[in-house]
């Protein structure tokens, strides 16, 4: 079964794209901020990582540069309510493959995650 | 620079999509009115603040039956008997997905906002006091009750 990372502070964030993932068939792991996503992408080896850009302690953006540095094939995804041109562009040019603005539809984050892992 | 009254319309064009899309609601926006430093703050409200070329701060407030009836449909319809760590979860985020989504409505007129993590504030009877200046409040009515917007928020001066 594919493993999903999801990363967001919000609870409400992590226990809806759950819902959506786990019946879609993937196994779903979770961190609520950037510095406890990097320790868990080490631990879990996910597949495909979805990010929250606004987190404490460490933000989305800076969590997907050093995920990228630890694992330059890592798939990212990020989701976030920021879907201004400019946090676009930063999430693309740090290394995320996508990104899905909240709020959003379920399928197209099964889709993003299904085209991410290729 | 004082605040302008257009600079609510993003914000309500965002609200209106963002809980139509997670509520499946339609809402009423109400008239604004100037905070004279007497209004009351309802009893669940979520603070963001706003930095960039534009500062300030927005809040969403809720009664509690209210912010229980919009849990309960971003929830798909799960039953909210009262605000627990789920409930506030959901009604920080619609607070964080509404100004994610006014943010990208300046970005496009020009203004570049980043926007910090939501607070939420549970109480009754509180007032707030703006530290910059006044602030816009603009009654919002779901079928779940009414949201309230307090928009305190001024242009970077320039350098």
């Amino acid at each position: 079964m594919p493993k999903v990372l999801v990363v967001d502070d919000a609870a409400f964030m992590r226990a809806s794209l759950r819902k959506i993932l786990e019946p879609a068939g993937f196994e779903v792991s979770e961190a609520e901020n950037g510095a406890v996503a990097v320790n868990t992408y080490q631990e879990v080896a996910p597949d495909v990582v979805t990010m929250d850009i606004t987190m404490p302690e460490k933000d989305g953006i800076q969590a997907v540069k050093e995920i990228r540095a630890l694992d330059p094939a890592a798939k990212i995804i990020m989701v976030s309510a920021l879907g201004q041109e400019n946090m676009v562009k930063q999430a693309i040019l740090s290394g995320a493959k996508d990104f899905v603005v909240k709020p959003f539809d379920g399928e197209r984050v099964v889709e993003s995650i299904k085209k991410a892992m290729g | 620079m004082a605040l302008k009254v257009e600079y609510i319309n993003p914000f309500i064009e965002a609200g209106t999509e963002v809980l139509r899309k997670t509520t499946q609601m339609t809402v009423d926006r109400g008239k604004p009115s100037l905070d004279n430093g007497l209004f009351r703050v309802p009893d669940i409200t979520v603070v963001l603040g706003l930095v960039g070329d534009l500062c300030g701060q927005v809040l969403y407030g809720f009664s509690v039956e209210t912010a229980m009836g919009i849990a309960s449909r971003m929830m798909g319809g799960e039953e909210v008997t009262e605000m627990d760590d789920m409930s506030r979860s959901a009604i920080a985020e619609l607070g964080n997905m509404i100004t994610g989504n006014a943010a990208s409505r300046f970005s496009k007129l020009g203004l570049n906002i980043d926007v910090s993590t939501p607070s939420l504030i549970t109480g009754s009877n509180m007032r707030i006091t703006w530290p910059l200046h006044n602030a816009l409040i603009v009654p919002v009515s779901t079928e779940c009750g009414e949201m309230v917007v307090w928009l305190s928020m001024r242009e970077r001066d320039k350098e």
